[in-house]
């Protein structure tokens, strides 16, 4: 999946636009809980949760080109942290909210160390390992009051949850943004094209890999932090709940893999097609949600960021080009 | 080539009218039943009398994981709602409002629950609701109702979870998780022959769950019952024989199990396969709902089941009359003996509307006094609640399945028949 290129010309026409319609977009998302009403908090609360989940799994999953199956695993840890910490030992939130992010970058550094040496779907699966391990580690200790759960104190406004939210998303973007341009991030790239050549040309793949590693374990567990203290109770089958790994992946997809807005907008997306199948078919909602994922990785592998780049030659012949182009 | 590209193309478009089409009809279609409800109107005519509506919201899961519970809900809900609206309406001072419950499907989804809840109060603005189906639910919903201080009164989250956290706006109709099991251990107290000493516990791990567990361990250690083991077994399990192959060798007299229903015929389908023999089998989810004995068959014989309610309880009230006369109404709407998740339902509508006609108001503030400093008794028992919103003063009752038929057994003055005891050895059935 090479990055697309686009004339210069174009960039100079369509950049201003688009920037200005993002900062739009963000001025009225953060206006919403003083003119929308508490559903719309909510489902728009639980979106920007989503895309900075899609965002830290694009960091490993799109720019490493590692398909980490276990981010859940890290939202539980800093869910699991926020609830521990406040309910046991009896922190404020922000203490507690610093711990739920930094516990699960470190966790991940160290497993990522050695974990990260396996490639394709031994990678996977170790990583799906360590979610559902954490999950029965947290479903046996006391401290985390095993199957029962554990609650959090009832915190402020959910307006309050809402702000935090789009905070950690605008963070998560922002993390993207500068990974893209850093060293680290074409050290990623080039890892995910052809690693063997990376590590020739003297990038520290391991490193590298396991800093992407963490920085998209402290990026989930950010928002399962949050997640705890919004929902006011958590336990093991709500915050390991390994759909959620099914869901960001695709968002991930959907919005375009190893772009900087694609999880955002693959989140929103998602998420807005998934609530409006749902009111109009309650029953038959996780069919049609299923058909949208099989026609989107069939005909727009790049995600809608590759489609919109390729507007001007968009034909039929795109698709079938799509297909060719990613058949093995 | 061409072709292929024709074909994709209408395939395309085909997927695009449909999620067009999925759009437009976007609104949500919950679909209380409303008026729907059947014509057996009794004196009044309804629409000509009634001041207005009184809508009440619920989220509950019709699909999903716990769809055959909130079905059971949903159904002791409407029937009251169609009850109610065939007898006069809700009395609210000198007028009477016709009652509207307005529902939604959570998917049995304890976030999509909360949002449906918060849909409810802001988007339909509903003022009052009822609970949604199981324990993890109620607590995320709770604390909705809390922040927007409506009252919820929920009869299907049993955790007293939900009700340490000093919430002043959910309040639970039902007994609490740890009385369970206690009736069927009072069973085994007045046995002596032979007597029952033994007790092992298998429980899901879940909030609800352990609290029976735990609950079951207090009661058997405090009556000098000797507890020989307590397991928690994993969400989801599908094999247990390993952990009854060590029961066996421990050889208990009662063997509890605290779980849902799909444990429970795990846990009984294992222990007969593999001859571990009990003088008691008791559960608290299972043995109550038919499916129970279909699963088993000649298996469920002589199993115990702790209930929150039978129709043979001697408890009565004025609006339905005694608890036999509600079960024989419900079946006459619904088609089907209503169980205890049913009746519970039902009665958590029943306690709101007797803090409402009560208060004399629709102020959703002195309904949630007059919830507070409830004491009524209904065809479901004694309803009042402590001071965490919990009703702690309703018993709880025990059934048993007797050559293939459901019996109450406990407690004494609503006791059908006598408990079958000892179960005998599987080598003689």
């Amino acid at each position: 999946m090479t990055a697309l290129a686009v004339p210069a010309a174009v960039r100079r026409l369509v950049m201003p636009a688009w920037y200005g319609a993002l900062v739009l977009a963000c001025v009225y998302l953060a206006l919403i809980p003083t003119i929308g009403t508490g559903y719309w908090v909510r489902t728009l609360t639980f979106i920007f949760m989503f895309a900075v989940l899609a965002a830290g799994w694009n960091l490993i999953g799109g720019f490493a080109g590692y398909a980490a199956f276990g981010q859940v695993g890290w939202f539980g840890m800093g869910a699991y942290s926020v609830a521990v910490a406040m309910s046991k030992w009896h922190w404020p939130f922000y203490p507690a909210l610093a711990l739920g992010t930094a516990l699960p970058a470190a966790a991940a550094l160290a497993v990522g160390l050695p974990v990260l040496r396996l490639r394709g779907h031994y990678f996977a699966i170790a990583t799906l390992g360590i979610a559902i391990t954490l999950r029965e580690l947290v479903n046996n200790f006391d401290l985390t009051g095993a199957g029962s759960g554990l609650s959090t104190p009832l915190g402020p406004s959910f307006s309050y949850y809402y702000y935090l939210m789009f905070g950690a998303m605008l963070l998560a973007v922002a993390v993207t943004w500068m990974l893209r341009r850093s060293r680290l991030g074409y050290a990623l790239l080039a890892i995910r094209e052809n690693e063997s050549a990376a590590a020739t040309l003297g990038v520290n793949t391991t490193l590298a890999k396991a800093a992407a590693f963490a920085i998209s374990a402290a990026l989930a567990g950010l928002v399962g932090a949050i997640y705890a203290y919004w929902t006011a109770f958590i336990d093991p089958s709500t915050v390991f709940d390994l759909t959620f790994n099914v869901r960001m992946i695709v968002m991930v997809i959907l919005g375009g893999t190893g772009t900087i807005l694609g999880p955002v907008i693959g989140a929103f997306l998602l998420e807005g097609i998934s609530q409006t199948l749902w009111s109009s078919f309650p029953a038959e909602h996780l069919i049609f949600f299923g058909i949208a994922v099989v026609l989107i990785v069939l005909f727009v592998p790049a995600g809608l960021s590759g489609l919109l780049l390729e507007l001007r030659t968009l034909s039929p012949r795109l698709f079938v080009r799509n297909l060719l182009r990613y058949r093995v | 080539m061409k072709r292929l590209n024709w074909m994709i193309v209408i395939g395309m478009i085909a997927v695009m009218v449909a999620l067009a089409a999925a759009c437009k009809s976007s609104k949500p279609q919950p679909a209380s039943t409303g008026t729907a409800a059947p014509a057996t109107s009794a004196a009044t005519s309804p629409a000509a009398s009634f001041a207005g509506t009184v809508t009440i919201g619920a989220s509950i899961g019709l699909t999903g994981s716990l769809a055959k519970e909130g079905k059971l809900t949903l159904d002791g809900y409407k029937f009251w709602e169609q009850w109610v609206n065939s007898h006069g309406g809700l009395k609210v001072g000198d007028k009477r409002y016709k009652v509207d419950i307005k529902y939604y499907d959570d998917q049995s989804d304890a976030n999509q629950s909360a949002r449906l809840m918060e849909k409810l109060i802001t988007q339909d603005n509903v003022k009052l609701l009822l609970g949604p189906y199981g324990t993890p639910a109620t607590l995320q919903d709770a604390v909705i109702a809390e922040r927007y201080k409506i009252p919820m009164v929920e009869g299907n989250g049993a955790a007293e979870a939900i009700f340490n956290k000093g919430y002043k706006y959910t309040f639970g109709v039902l007994s609490p998780a740890k009385k369970y099991l206690q009736g069927v251990l009072e069973i085994a107290q007045t046995e002596k022959s032979p007597a029952a000493k033994t007790v092992a516990i298998i429980s899901d791990n879940d909030a609800f769950s352990i609290e029976v567990a735990d609950g079951a361990k207090a009661f058997a250690e405090a009556n000098g019952l000797q507890v020989v083991s307590y397991e928690k077994i994993p969400q989801n399990t599908t094999d247990v024989s390993a952990l009854i192959t060590q029961l066996k060798g421990k050889n208990p007299d009662i063997l509890l199990g605290s779980g849902h229903f799909n444990t429970s015929v795990l846990l009984m389908k294992t222990v007969k396969d593999l001859n571990l023999n009990a003088k008691i089998y008791g559960f608290s989810v299972g043995p109550s709902i038919p499916d129970f004995q279909k699963s088993l068959g000649s298996a469920a014989d002589d199993v115990f089941g702790g209930t929150q309610w039978t129709a043979d309880l001697k408890f009565q009230d004025s609006l339905f009359g005694t608890a036999k006369q509600y079960a024989a109404e419900f079946q006459k709407a619904f088609g089907y003996e209503p169980d205890y998740h049913v009746a519970e339902s039902t009665a958590a509508c029943e306690a709101l509307q007797l803090a409402i006609e009560k208060a004399g108001s629709l102020d959703t503030t002195k309904i949630r006094d007059t919830l507070a400093g409830l004491d009524a008794m209904t065809f479901y028992g004694q309803i009042k609640f402590d001071s965490r919103g919990l009703n702690i003063y309703k018993p709880m009752a025990v059934e048993q399945w007797q050559k293939g038929e459901k019996v109450t057994v406990w407690p004494e003055s609503a006791a059908t028949t006598k408990a079958v005891y000892p179960t005998p050895p599987w080598s003689q059935r």
